[in-house]
């Protein structure tokens, strides 16, 4: 049976209701605006799979199961294989198998499903500390909590460099993009390093530490 | 960002954290952001477009909360940045950027228009769409889609006749709703005209008048009598703005009641610092404090040249608006002439009554 599911409530509702395009959940009324695609009816159409004749001799069998002819080949590690145990995704067509272990290793483009972006990660590292401080300004009763965000620097900003050179050659978004990130996350923490050794340099001056030695 | 790589091209969306969709030859490729602020991690998902049996769209208010919250946010974060600028000018200044925030945030929402929710439904799931968070970019997204998924599923043969559930006559694949007549058949009301926002389009005419002729006119009950008119102006504006949001309506009026609203906004907060500011001449805090001589310095303040350049503009263009808001303030065709969209059958039908007793099929 063909349903549209209202996406408020969950109720499964007749696609008849949605025929002007619009329609409210008899549930919820919510009401939510709705095209229709034949892949709807799909279920409806399909005759059940009848199972496919037995291999002659001579026929090439499929490397999963030896009651069925091969009918394709797995375009990553070259078994022949039945439809039964192959999988188109885009162009390439591969055994179950090997489907498995393309998304989970995760080495091809086509086949992933996540990725970390570690040029976010080090421009979050880099100016993350100070986006902490604004908001908290912000919210202006918390404004003296912005102060403890700026010492969180001393330990974001050599991380941001580590983690922008570590991952230098790691892939980024699938989406292609250059090293602007990295680079910009590795410019500013060294703006906050340079910052803090200045700051230490002034300190150990102010409290007599190099006019000492000098002396 | 990219507009297409290898074999896909961009739908919508960016490299923030509600992803993006990108179409691809035989499917749609969905990239959710996940982390804070910025997104730490990309979760992709592709769905074939001879999957989709459904796109999905429920519209939602909330870019009317964010609006009226950064708004009233807005007006009092710059009120208190004007009463704190004479004392601590760093308070003013840090209030003044909190309020400018807000204003543009404010100013964001309505430039975006409304809001939703899009879903795309397969035989597995009902995914939303994170990028198509507004109506108008879902909605040209949502042609592009149904147009390449009517294609991937040409092959796909009709369902037999009398096959729907509750007797109710499903739309045939080659005649579902499309997106244009999903356009057309949307949850707002045909314009017919508001009270409020012709009431908004005079008021606001008349205090662009007023404003312009302030500096000529000493009498302070013309300044009374300009206060209470903006304020009314701004009120009526505001109402007429949310009136015509929810109603279909040219684009034109939308935007120009927006305008109106922000130079009300800037106009009642230059009238409140020129107020601050003839006030602060004042000998000593007890005649500051009184309210009315405030008013009558102010009536009696007569303009050296500069404030002529700008309070004359001002109430110019404010009059323009309000002159381009009047002819669409009321609704050029009568209702009875708008074609009334085809409605979902009533609860009295024999189908509905199916549907109560839980006779369907599955239920």
């Amino acid at each position: 049976m063909s349903w549209i599911k209202c996406t408020s409530c969950g109720a499964a509702l007749p696609p008849g209701l949605f025929q002007s395009g619009e329609g409210a959940c008899s549930l919820c009324s919510r009401r939510q605006q709705a095209v229709i695609l034949p892949a709807l009816y799909k279920s409806q159409s399909l005759v059940p799979p009848t199972l496919p004749d037995p291999p002659q001799t001579g026929d090439v069998v499929c490397f999963f199961d030896e009651n069925r002819k091969a009918t394709q080949t797995c375009s990553h590690c070259g078994i022949f294989m039945s439809d039964a145990w192959s999988a188109r995704w885009g162009r390439q067509v591969v055994c179950l198998k090997c489907l498995e272990e393309l998304r989970a290793k995760g080495n091809e483009a086509a086949f992933q499903t996540k990725r970390t972006l570690w040029d976010n990660v080090a421009l979050g590292f880099s100016f993350g500390p100070w986006v902490l401080l604004i908001l908290s300004i912000c919210t202006i009763v918390f404004y003296f909590i912005g102060a403890l965000f700026l010492f969180f620097t001393f330990i974001t900003a050599p991380a941001a460099i580590f983690v922008a050179l570590r991952y230098w050659r790691a892939p980024r978004s699938l989406v292609p993009r250059g090293r602007t990130r990295l680079v910009l996350a590795i410019l500013f923490a060294l703006i906050q390093i340079g910052a803090w050794g200045s700051l230490i340099v002034v300190l150990l001056n102010e409290w007599g530490l190099f006019s000492e030695r000098l002396t | 960002m990219k507009k297409s790589f290898d074999d896909y091209t961009r739908l919508a969306g960016s490299h923030g954290m509600k992803g993006s969709l990108w179409l691809g030859p035989d499917h749609l490729l969905v990239i959710e952001g996940k982390g804070f602020i910025l997104p730490f991690k990309e979760q992709y998902r592709r769905i074939d477009y001879a999957n989709i049996q459904a796109l999905i769209m429920v519209k939602r208010p909330a870019w009317l909360w964010w609006l009226v919250t950064c708004g009233i946010g807005a007006l009092i974060f710059a009120l208190m940045s004007i009463s704190a600028w004479q004392e601590i000018v760093g308070l003013g200044i840090t209030f003044a950027l909190i309020s400018l925030v807000l204003g543009l945030f404010a100013m964001m929402q309505l430039i975006k228009g409304p809001t939703c929710h899009s879903f795309i439904q397969t035989a597995v799931q009902v995914l939303r769409l994170k990028p198509l968070g507004r109506m108008r970019s879902a909605h040209v997204a949502f042609r592009e889609l149904e147009s390449l998924c009517q294609e991937h599923q040409s092959h796909i043969p009709l369902p037999p006749t009398g096959s729907e559930p509750m007797h109710l006559s499903p739309p045939l694949p080659h005649a579902s709703p499309s997106t244009a007549a999903f356009a057309q058949t949307s949850s707002k009301k045909p314009w017919t005209g508001s009270a409020w926002v012709w009431t908004a389009a005079t008021l606001t005419l008349v205090w662009g008048i007023m404003i312009a002729a302030e500096l000529y006119v000493p009498q302070v009950w013309f300044l009374w009598l300009s206060v209470t008119v903006g304020v009314v102006a701004f009120v009526s504006t505001l109402i007429g703005l949310v009136t015509v949001v929810r109603s279909l309506v040219p684009a034109a009026l939308t935007i120009f009641l927006a305008v109106a609203l922000a130079l009300q906004f800037v106009a009642g907060t230059a009238f409140y610092f020129a107020l601050s500011i003839v006030n602060a001449t004042a000998v000593d805090i007890y005649e500051q404090m009184q309210m009315h001589k405030a008013f009558n310095r102010l009536a009696a303040f007569e303009s050296n040249g500069t404030a002529e350049y700008v309070v004359i503009p001002t109430g110019l263009l404010l009059a323009l608006v309000g002159l381009l808001i009047l002819p669409n303030a009321r609704a050029r065709v009568k209702v009875t002439d708008i074609a009334q969209p085809a409605a979902p059958p009533s609860f009295n039908s024999p189908a509905a009554a199916d549907l109560k007793s839980g006779s369907n099929e599955e239920g």
